[in-house]
């Protein structure tokens, strides 16, 4: 039995191993090195990228990253497990439909879904337009290239993986635990407070992790919808690949947020009981 | 009317008529050049920017030579240099910029020039050659001459800009567009401070990370390849790019205005080259000719918007190409012009750092 499902388990391993494993070692491996005189590396181990992340320049731009994935990542909490409650007492029939309206619009490519935001958001944008024809206002509101349009981008683009898990732990939830909270005398907000949301924690911790990681990497959001006077941790490594050709220095930048992945993950699987995944 | 309209369609056959013979006569050198190739050898990998060798050009030399283009186009030079390291033997020619040759020349990734096989070498206008990353023109063809410029919407602003310097005044508070290019941007305010683009003493350069943190606040989207729309979205009224933006933006909004800075101009080359493992480096070099022909180098100009290395050139652009400021640098600023150079170890480092603390 042993055996037999250690076989079954072989492609996953190799594919981890291949795809996975590897490519990291090999980050890490060239973060230790000096950069080439005219590209790529030169095989001189050094920590010199280590000692670079401490400086204030790159601290301010990962809080700021962090501060950015925070807030989106609520933001998208905030919309998200209303939306999978709305959705998880609805009929079968209306669930499935309602899933797929969440979902098509992500088979589309996330840049292009960006570039619509910026035709809606500039100052001779759509809404602008409208507002002014309403007699709303009378000068464009500037919406595009704010930090206020990046938190709306990314928490945009990251609400199905909030909606998903937590709609998927809703579901699981038996409706008779609710209703065995109510027999035995809860209002609405205690029967929410003690069954739901503990109920509902694996679910939410899940979301947060699956949406607040990527959140700190998506450099072209920030470039798009702020303009790029935001500088993130993704828009940072970014530069470093390709405008400084520093690649060591950019693969210790990665091996910083693979660290700060994992410390997200294990708060999550304390918290929530779950490493992120257990819900699919 | 009818007279006037009968005339105007007789001059434009007549013109039409006219390039088309000579265009014919650049086909025909090409074919010529190409009947000694052998069949499997007529094939031109190119790998450029989408469009930067245009659709038009390349329809028409495959026409006349019997020659296959294969056209990859490629985001930015960095990729570009990946690509071409990581899998050797793809490309046969490659249109890209000065810094990144100077990196390939370095590299030993380049292959010399056939100059025998270059029939139009004549055609090269002379002041964009010998440059640092070809002094002896060994390797390269210039392609096109890359400036940026200053360009402001004259309806929202209270005076006129003619340098760099005005780009600080508080009305641009939230109002300028950059583009997204570390060097030229950070040579803005090197040279409003009457520095060279490649200053490396450490002290000028704090001055200069001064003077950009002053302009921080004016900065509303710093954007490398679609800058002009922010001008046409309403989003900035005055910014510094490149000419071809520069020209879309206009199409859009008329009352745009472009602006040769007093302060001085830079200036890029982007050129033509084949690497060293080309499997097609004849037929590469038959399209390198084919370009640099007077009359295709025009057409290929006034498609693209970029200002052209080309002598020949001149004869063939028409009134209104030759007229538009965005494209067409006046020789004389281009001399004065200063070009980007690559740094070393140490400045390249403090530049990164400035433009990571402008930028954030």
């Amino acid at each position: 039995m042993r055996g037999k499902r250690g076989l079954s388990a072989l492609p996953l391993c190799l594919w981890t191993c291949a795809f996975v494993f590897l490519p990291l070692l090999y980050v890490l491996f060239i973060s230790f090195l000096e950069k080439g005189e005219y590209f790529g590396v030169s095989r001189v181990f050094t920590l010199d990228n280590y000692a670079r992340l401490f400086s204030p320049l790159y601290a301010g731009i990962l809080l700021n990253s962090l501060k950015i994935a925070l807030e989106s990542t609520l933001l998208s909490l905030l919309i998200g497990y209303p939306f999978a409650w709305f959705m998880a007492n609805k009929p079968p029939k209306t669930r499935s439909l309602i899933m797929v309206l969440i979902v098509i619009p992500f088979w589309t490519s996330a840049l292009m879904r960006t570039y619509g935001w910026m035709i809606l958001l500039r100052n001779r944008g759509l809404i602008n337009a409208a507002l002014m024809a309403l007699g709303v206002i009378e000068k464009p509101i500037r919406m595009l290239n704010t930090s206020g349009a990046v938190l709306l981008g990314t928490a945009y683009s990251m609400l199905p993986f909030m909606i998903l898990p937590i709609y998927s732990s809703m579901e699981k939830l038996d409706p008779a635990l609710r209703e065995a909270a109510r027999d035995l005398g809860a209002g609405p907000l205690r029967s929410f407070l003690s069954v739901v949301l503990p109920e509902t924690l694996p679910g939410v911790m899940s979301g947060l992790a699956m949406t607040f990681v990527p959140s700190t990497g998506m450099f072209f959001i920030s470039d798009l919808l702020g303009g790029g006077t935001n500088m993130l941790l993704g828009n940072l490594i970014n530069n470093q690949l390709t405008v400084s050709r520093d690649w060591p220095f950019g693969a210790a930048l990665s091996i910083l947020m693979v660290g700060m992945t994992f410390c997200v993950m294990s708060l999550c699987r304390r918290v929530g009981g779950t490493d992120g995944t257990e819900v699919f | 009317m009818k007279r006037i309209l009968a005339l105007m369609l007789a001059l434009l056959l007549l013109m039409g008529g006219g390039a088309l013979a000579d265009m014919q006569s650049a086909g025909e050198e090409a074919r010529a050049q190409a009947d000694k190739l052998d069949e499997k050898e007529r094939v031109v990998n190119v790998f450029t920017w989408t469009y930067y060798i245009p659709d038009e050009v390349v329809a028409a030399f495959e026409d006349a030579s019997g020659i296959r283009v294969n056209y990859t186009p490629f985001s930015d030079n960095e990729s570009m240099l990946s690509r071409v390291q990581s899998t050797p033997g793809q490309f046969d020619l490659i249109a890209c910029s000065d810094y990144i040759i100077d990196i390939m020349r370095g590299s030993d990734l380049l292959a010399p020039l056939d100059r025998d096989a270059l029939t139009n070498w004549g055609n090269i206008d002379p002041g964009c050659q010998s440059q640092y990353y070809d002094p002896d023109n060994e390797y390269t063809v210039p392609y096109t001459v890359t400036v940026p410029l200053i360009v402001y919407d004259t309806a929202a602003v209270s005076e006129p800009i003619t340098g760099y310097a005005d780009l600080w005044r508080d009305e641009f508070k939230g109002n300028l567009v950059l583009i997204d290019d570390m060097r030229n941007v950070i040579g803005m305010a090197e040279k409003k401070l009457g520095l060279s683009l490649n200053e490396t003493d450490p002290s000028k350069l704090d001055q200069v990370r001064a003077e950009l943190n002053a302009l921080k606040d004016n900065v509303v989207v710093f954007n490398a390849d679609t800058p002009h729309n922010a001008l046409i979205g309403g989003d900035a009224v005055a910014g510094l790019m490149f000419g071809s933006q520069i020209v879309a933006a206009q199409e859009e909004i008329s009352t745009l205005e472009v602006v040769y800075p007093k302060e001085g101009l830079a200036f890029g080359i982007d050129c033509l080259v084949v690497p060293k493992d080309a499997p097609h480096m004849d037929a590469a070099q038959i399209l390198i000719n084919y370009l640099l022909d007077g009359e295709v180098s025009a057409w290929a100009s006034a498609l693209i918007n970029y200002g052209s290395c080309n002598t020949a050139a001149a004869a063939y652009m028409s009134e209104e190409f030759k007229a538009d400021k965005s494209v067409n640098v006046p020789s004389e600023l281009l001399a004065s012009a200063e070009m980007i150079r690559p740094l070393d170890g140490d400045a390249e480092r403090l530049y990164d750092e400035i433009w990571t603390e402008f930028k954030n």
